[in-house]
């Protein structure tokens, strides 16, 4: 229901009862009224009734005239009191209806009795007087009672009316405050209730709650305004959503600029600190050639401060002479191409090389807007560089010249340097195969020979090792060692070939071979190729059974020889004695100096003692032609002992102790004659 | 030898059964009130109170006795048929004379035109004084009998002038209507069944207000004093049905035609005479005394005076059942 409809329904029905409660007074008033009037009649009629019937008997005993004139007008004044008037309709009531019916009847009771008191007397009128008298005075007292009981009936009747209206006033006040509660409730819950909501929703949009809602469900007034501002909120937090949004993005983009800003202020600084701790001159110049940046290094190099340059051309600062020798490049720069270039300047009475690079800085549309200048102070690695290319030549001169070839190779087994006797000795340019490979610079047929060696000295291993190669100076030994190259980490990144000639050492070591076996003097075969010898031909004579003969002879007197004609006498019939001696055996035989004159023969595969003692005798034979010593013949004579081995547990020292015991009998035979050992 | 006689058991067995007899008699009836109610209009309260259950409401156990005249049911009382009975004020005026043992409690209706002269126009009465000479039947000792002396009287006949002629109420309409009488003086409903008896030929004679019939709930003597209390409930239960009669008089006609089989046109004819009230008051006394002065004065009754008829009321029952009813002072 509406609020409207609600309220002019109250207001109606607050109408209907106070009109109602108005009527009820009015009318409990006007029969207040009635009762009051009715109430006085019936006082009247009982207080005449009352003097009626003392009048009555009065009359009745003393006839008196007087009475009969009061009777009648105290009936007249009890007639007026019962006659129904508009009043009394209201109170009618049993009571009264007697009243008026025992009035109606008394008149002609009395008038009878006034006729019959005033007649003679006899037997029948006094009979007659009698009972009109008991009648008469009997509904005298029926109208007095009924007078009674109308007066109490009416004021029982006002009394209930009383209390009637009162009930009705207490019924219809409390129907009126029932109604005034209701409305209370009514207006609290319909009104107040939600405008307490209402006001609260309200509160929180104040307070910037735009969520707030009031799902009002009631159909009135009310529930339409609280549906109005649910519309009007969500409107609003839309709004405002917008808004926030709106502002969020906005805090967003200040937020981020502000970082942005913060990151290029950052960044600057940054770049600012770096560029400054740069061990480089660091600038920028706009295409009007002035300097827009400068670092610190600018002012600590050149001893200025570098924010005073800021503004200034390149002209200004640098001087026109300085300025013309960079102007193609600036130029360069300007036109949008990246420059570098070296020079060598002066500052602060310091010549330095310096190396520029103009980087061009551009506008996305192409525009140049100036450009970076870096300088780099590279006057230390300029002299290194010119020290290194010194150390290099010098060391390109000492290699060049050395009888070895001396050779590095990188890690891609390309050669990194050569000197020049590659050129001498293999007919290679150091030129043509520097950063060629191994094998394509030195051939298949060198590479394959070494290949194996280059393996084990990329794994890390110092190898050495010797080949005999036709080289255009000829048939070479070559002794080679790679030794491998390696990084501070120890890997490696490289191989130092070095290789020199030792086909001369080769021949000295053959020749100093040959020396050790054979005795100076005579050029025989020493003691120790004897032994070596003796041993070797036992053992095969151990295994084939063929005997071999060792003859043990030494030269007759030769002391004598020696005193006479000095140690080079001695050694010149040492020599004569050595030389007949070798011309009596076959190639194959092996004839020894053992020690001072005395000489040992091993004769292999011999048939048998025979063979042996031919050869003594044949020796024996040779040295009889004299010998000529220092212009003079001599004649010298030997001894031979001959010991047979044909195999068994006989070592060498025996067997040759045999033969030596086979010449000491010869000796003891007299001398120039052999003697067989037993 | 037996110890008893057996005639002698006979004899005790005998006794104790008449004695649990009797006392079962007195127990099945000790709360039971017999009253005896006159079938006329004026006894509605008591057809109503027992029609409506009044009296049981109260807890009270009344049997109602039909008897056609009140003083046929103060016969019953005085007979100790009854203890209680409906009753005219005349009969106990007669009856004051030679009994004492009765008290009238209250006055439960009253009318002063509930008794009627009903003549016949073919004897040619026509106004009062027509009836001298005239053979007007009466039932002797009732409220008929004082109102036609006092109509005679009033209009200046002389009551010894005419032939009264007493009749049982059974006999007071054939009476009438088989001309043995010119007139008769008859309360209701025997005025009415006259009327209607006569038909054309009847003709009621106008009488003036001189007599209020009264109708008085009478009890023996001795029972009030005992009973009171049962007493002011019949009383409260009276009273309520004439409460009930004001409130409803349609329903209480319908049990009045039933109660004395007759039609709503008796109603009609004497509703508006009917004045259902409890009441005990003075003028009751007046009339007792007017009507014993009727009655010795006119030789109805022998006795040099009326009885002191204060003496004949106890008015503790009603003043305690309807307390500023009563206004009699005793």
């Amino acid at each position: 229901m509406r609020i409207r409809t609600q309220l002019v329904a109250s207001i109606a029905i607050a109408t209907l009862l106070c009109v109602a409660m108005t009527a009820g007074v009015w009318r409990a008033l006007s029969v207040q009224e009635n009762f009051q009037e009715a109430q006085r009649r019936a006082q009247v009629a009982a207080r005449e009734s009352a003097g009626l019937l003392a009048l009555t008997q009065e009359f009745a005993f003393y006839g008196e005239e007087r009475a009969a004139r009061q009777w009648r007008k105290r009936h007249a004044i009890l007639m007026d009191a019962v006659s129904p008037t508009a009043l009394l309709k209201e109170t009618d009531s049993t009571s009264l209806r007697d009243l008026r019916e025992s009035l109606t009847g008394l008149p002609e009771l009395f008038r009878e009795f006034e006729v019959l008191s005033k007649a003679a007397e006899d037997g029948l009128t006094t009979r007659r007087k009698q009972m009109i008298v008991d009648h008469l005075v009997t509904n005298t007292q029926v109208t007095a009672e009924a007078a009674y009981r109308w007066a109490e009936e009416v004021t029982e009747q006002r009394r209930k009316s009383v209390r009637g209206f009162l009930d009705f006033f207490v019924l219809v006040s409390v129907v009126f405050t029932l109604m005034v509660v209701a409305m209370a409730i009514l207006m609290l819950r319909r009104i107040i209730r939600p405008l307490t909501t209402l006001q609260s929703a309200a509160a929180a949009v104040r307070r910037g709650d735009l969520s707030v809602r009031n799902h009002s469900l009631a159909q009135d007034e009310l529930g339409d305004l609280a549906r109005e501002f649910d519309r009007m909120t969500v409107a609003l937090q839309k709004q405002a959503g917008a808004l926030a949004e709106g502002n969020r993005a906005l805090h967003a983009e200040v937020v981020r600029r502000a970082e942005t800003e913060e990151a290029l202020i950052d960044e600057h600084r940054r770049l600012r600190l770096i560029t400054d701790n740069l061990p480089a001159l660091v600038t920028h110049v706009d295409n009007q050639e002035r300097y827009t940046f400068v670092n610190a290094q600018v002012g600590r190099i050149f001893g200025i401060d570098q924010n005073s340059m800021l503004g200034k051309t390149i002209c200004e600062i640098r001087g026109k002479k300085i300025y013309s020798n960079i102007a193609p490049h600036v130029k360069t720069a300007l036109g949008g191409e990246a420059v570098q270039f070296e020079n060598t300047g002066e500052a602060q009475g310091r010549i330095f090389h310096y190396q520029s690079n103009y980087i061009p800085d551009m506008s996305p549309d192409g525009r140049v807007n100036g450009f970076y200048a870096m300088t780099f102070d590279i006057t230390d690695r300029k002299l290194a560089e010119l020290r290194r290319a010194e150390s290099e030549q010098r060391l390109r001169g000492l290699t060049d010249n050395l009888p070895i070839l001396i050779a590095e190779l990188d890690s891609e087994w390309r050669f990194r340097f050569c000197n020049a006797t590659y050129q001498t000795w293999m007919g290679i340019s150091p030129d043509a195969i520097i950063n060629r490979p191994v094998r394509e610079a030195i051939g298949e047929a060198h590479y394959a020979g070494r290949h194996a060696y280059l393996v084990r000295a990329y794994a890390g291993e110092r190898v050495s090792f010797e080949q005999t190669l036709t080289l255009p100076i000829g048939e070479r030994s070559l002794q080679t060692t790679y030794v491998p190259r390696r990084d501070p980490d120890g890997a490696v990144v490289g191989i130092y070939s070095v290789t020199s000639d030792i086909t001369d050492l080769k021949e000295t070591q053959r020749q100093l071979a040959a020396l050790a076996r054979v005795d100076a003097l005579t050029g025989l075969a020493n003691r120790r190729q004897l032994e070596e010898h003796l041993r070797d031909a036992m053992a095969r004579t151990r295994r084939s059974r063929i005997p071999i003969a060792v003859l043990y002879l030494d030269i007759d007197r030769f002391k004598v020889v020696n005193d006479a004609h000095g140690h080079s006498g001695g050694d010149t019939v040492l020599k004569e004695f050595a030389l007949r001696l070798a011309g009596c055996v076959r190639e194959t035989d092996l004839v020894a100096r053992h020690a001072g004159d005395e000489f040992v023969i091993v004769l292999e595969g011999i048939l048998s003692a025979a063979e042996a003692q031919l050869v003594a005798k044949k020796i024996i034979s040779a040295m009889k032609s004299p010998f000529n010593i220092l212009g003079s013949q001599l004649t010298v004579t030997t001894s031979v002992g001959v010991a047979i081995y044909g195999g068994g547990d006989l070592d060498m020292a025996t067997l040759i102790s045999q033969a030596d015991r086979a010449l000491y009998a010869a000796k003891s035979e007299g001398r120039d004659r052999f003697s067989m050992a037993p | 030898m037996p110890i008893f006689p057996i005639p002698a058991v006979s004899k005790l067995a005998r006794w104790l059964a008449g004695v649990l007899v009797a006392l079962g008699a007195f127990n099945a009836h000790a709360d039971e009130i017999v009253m005896a109610v006159a079938r006329t209009p004026s006894s509605l309260p008591l057809f109503v109170a027992e029609a409506e259950g009044y009296f049981s409401a109260e807890g009270q156990t009344v049997r109602l006795l039909d008897c056609p005249t009140g003083r046929r049911c103060l016969q019953h009382l005085l007979d100790a048929d009854a203890q209680l009975a409906t009753v005219a004020d005349t009969p106990l005026v007669f009856a004051s004379f030679s009994r004492a043992d009765f008290v009238i409690l209250a006055s439960f209706a009253k009318s002063s035109r509930d008794t009627k002269i009903i003549v016949r126009k073919s004897s040619g009465i026509a106004a009062p004084g027509d009836l001298a000479g005239k053979r007007i039947g009466v039932v002797i000792g009732t409220s008929g009998h004082y109102f036609l002396d006092s109509f005679l009287l009033y209009h200046g006949v002389d009551n010894r002038s005419v032939q009264v002629i007493g009749q049982r109420i059974d006999d007071l309409i054939p009476a009438i209507e088989k001309h043995e009488v010119d007139a008769v003086a008859a309360f209701e409903p025997g005025a009415y069944r006259a009327v209607r008896a006569l038909g054309a030929d009847a003709s009621v004679l106008r009488a003036p207000r001189i007599y209020t019939t009264t109708f008085n709930l009478v009890a023996g003597r001795g029972f009030e004093g005992k009973r009171d209390a049962d007493l002011v409930k019949i009383l409260r239960a009276i009273d309520r049905a004439e409460r009930f009669i004001r409130a409803e008089p349609q329903k209480a006609q319908a049990i009045l035609r039933k109660k004395l089989e007759l039609d709503q046109a008796f109603i009609d004819w004497v509703w508006s005479d009917l004045d259902y009230a409890l009441t005990l008051d003075q003028s009751l006394l007046q009339t007792l005394e007017s009507e014993a002065r009727w009655a010795l004065r006119e030789g109805h009754a022998n006795g040099k005076k009326p009885p002191d008829y204060l003496d004949y009321i106890d008015p503790a029952p009603l003043t305690k059942a309807l307390p500023g009813i009563v206004t009699l002072v005793k």
